[in-house]
């Protein structure tokens, strides 16, 4: 099989980045996938200056990670006006190899949903059926790589990669906690959220997660050890087409039927057609006890909800932001935060506020954080015996618009808030369509063996999906 | 305090504008959600609470005294004055 990218066709840089331009165009205008898309000219100018193996790529880039003298909003009106002084490290990493930012993808607002519906610009639309939502809360990076073909940076607190990667046909990967500087990244719940990746082909994958994973000292939650350095080897080697076969006769599998029994029947069904893809191509699979998942989602959005209330004081009006000057101090402040902030995230500041006020701590987040120790510890002994676990990515097909808003939709997180709790790395694969609309299967590994996500990624291109599928 | 003053008082704190009244539904249905964790609870009761996935060490700089903040450093105007950073009028 031919190594696949989105750099392998050898052309003048300028040509390649106006073909996805116009691709990219088409997404915005279609999709709504941007919350800010530039212009070809000033791009145009920026290419022609850039220098480095990145030159010609234009970047998706999620409107909630900084970058310098373009907006920056957060998908919310009170950041709005907001222009950061500053590139976050991931953007700078990509910019110095002559990657240039083509726009900021749009998503639910503060990254607080999973449909892409709740940003202040409008929702985002799946590509591949009218009415449906493309997932979230990075759908405007997902439609954006879909459509156009070329990798682009999404944050993923809960799912926000992975979902949206599911819902379309594209993969998504969300690295181990620790290993991309969150720097300029900007914060909802940060024990949680990665900067992750969305690309339709595994080569593209390691070669920008190559580029952003080098160690930041602004970040102080990035580890910098051996495990950094061997990953980040071997990244190089398979972004240069080198190492990326795997014998998965070698590499045992864990899934939970019972956990898999949570999901719709027609994802289950698919789940079973990958397992089976799987177990033929020679990886050896075992059903075994995973049930601390099942109290995954409320211990998740505990902590998020409380972390969130935090974070999002600080948006006062008075630094930056929206203000509406309508009295004194207080009343200011808090008409700005009503008038600028929507629905779901006032919805999660204030029941984040609310479980950590007085009374409420001990009930719900001391208990959250204690059962986050025993999902992380429960997952790393799975992990002891087995390389990989797998699960669906989704309980069920993309929702339609409206159907999934509110906490009702906190549901579609199920399966993916796990890893975010436990600080693996995990991979979104497609499996299939229900109804003409896709899913995906997610693979969860080690700590720093995102190479291996990647590998299995390759391993089963052409068996488990098709790289080269196209909306229409 | 029923739910609703509990709300009202949280609103106050945080700094939102809204009536209470709108949020007593969904926070009903969501603190029911968060009743499941009391299921695994007995998984959890003893162990150390998790701030972070991947166990951090702190690496605290070392204690050496180095150049010290002193007002003869800073740069002043003609007049003596220090000047501070320019103030924007939004």
């Amino acid at each position: 099989m031919g190594i696949k990218s989105y750099m392998e066709i050898e052309e003048d840089p300028i040509e390649i980045a106006y073909k996805t331009y116009e691709k990219l165009k088409l997404s915005h205008e279609r999709y709504n996938a941007f919350t800010i898309f530039r212009e070809w000219e000033a791009l145009h100018r920026e290419i022609e200056g850039s220098k480095g193996p990145l030159k010609g790529l234009l970047i998706p880039v999620k409107d909630n990670i900084s970058t310098k003298s373009i907006r920056t909003t957060c998908a919310s009106r009170i950041l709005s006006n907001y222009i950061p002084p500053y590139d976050a490290y991931a953007v700078e990493k990509l910019k110095e190899v002559g990657a240039v930012v083509v726009g900021k993808t749009n998503m639910d607002e503060f990254a607080m949903g999973n449909t892409s519906e709740t940003s202040y610009f409008g929702p985002v639309k799946n590509p591949w059926k009218e009415g449906y939502v493309p997932g979230g809360s990075s759908g405007g990076s997902a439609v954006a790589t879909l459509i156009s073909g070329i990798p682009s940076l999404g944050s993923d607190t809960g799912g926000s990669v992975r979902q949206p990667a599911s819902y379309n046909y594209i993969l998504g990967l969300k690295p181990t906690y620790g290993l991309v500087s969150r720097f300029g990244l900007i914060s909802y719940a940060d024990s949680l959220e990665q900067i992750g990746i969305f690309a339709k082909y595994p080569l593209d994958l390691a070669n920008i997660l190559y580029y952003i994973s080098e160690y930041d000292p602004r970040d102080g939650t990035m580890t910098n050890d051996g495990r950094r350095v061997r990953l980040r080897n071997s990244l190089y080697k398979i972004s240069r087409g080198d190492g990326l076969d795997l014998s998965p006769e070698k590499y045992s599998i864990a899934y939970s039927s019972r956990i898999v029994e949570l999901a719709d029947e027609k994802v289950r069904k698919l789940f079973y057609r990958a397992v089976d893809i799987l177990e033929e191509m020679g990886f050896r699979i075992h059903d075994v006890n995973l049930d601390f998942m099942e109290v995954g989602l409320p211990t998740y959005y505990i902590i998020t909800m409380v972390e969130a209330s935090s974070n999002l004081m600080r948006y006062d009006g008075i630094q930056y932001g929206l203000l509406e000057e309508v009295g004194d101090y207080f009343r200011s402040v808090a008409v700005s935060r009503s008038r600028g902030f929507g629905e779901e995230v006032k919805r999660r500041i204030l029941t984040g506020a609310l479980l950590s006020s007085k009374g409420y701590e001990g009930r719900y987040y001391l208990k959250a954080l204690k059962l986050r120790r025993w999902i992380r510890d429960s997952m790393r002994r799975i992990l002891d015996v087995y390389n990989l676990v797998i699960i669906p990515t989704t309980p069920s097909k993309p929702p339609k618009f409206g159907e999934a808003l509110g906490p009702k939709g906190y549901i579609h997180d199920l399966y993916t808030v796990i890893p975010n709790l436990t600080g693996n790395p995990a991979i979104s694969i497609p499996m299939g369509f229900i109804e003409g609309l896709p899913v995906g299967i997610q693979f969860i590994s080690r700590w720093f063996t995102e190479d291996l996500l990647i590998k299995v990624a390759y391993t089963t291109e052409g068996k488990l999906y098709d790289s080269s599928k196209e909306v229409g | 305090m029923d739910r609703k003053e509990e709300i009202k008082k949280v609103l106050e704190i945080i700094g939102l504008e809204e009536d209470p009244e709108k949020y007593i539904d969904s926070i009903e249905y969501i603190l029911n959600l968060f009743n499941k964790i009391d299921e695994y609870y007995g998984y959890a009761e003893g162990l150390e609470p998790l701030f972070h996935p991947l166990d951090l060490e702190l690496e605290p700089d070392s204690d050496e005294i180095g150049e010290q903040f002193e007002m003869e450093h800073l740069k002043r105007d003609e007049d003596g004055y220090v000047r501070g950073p320019p103030l924007k009028r939004r």
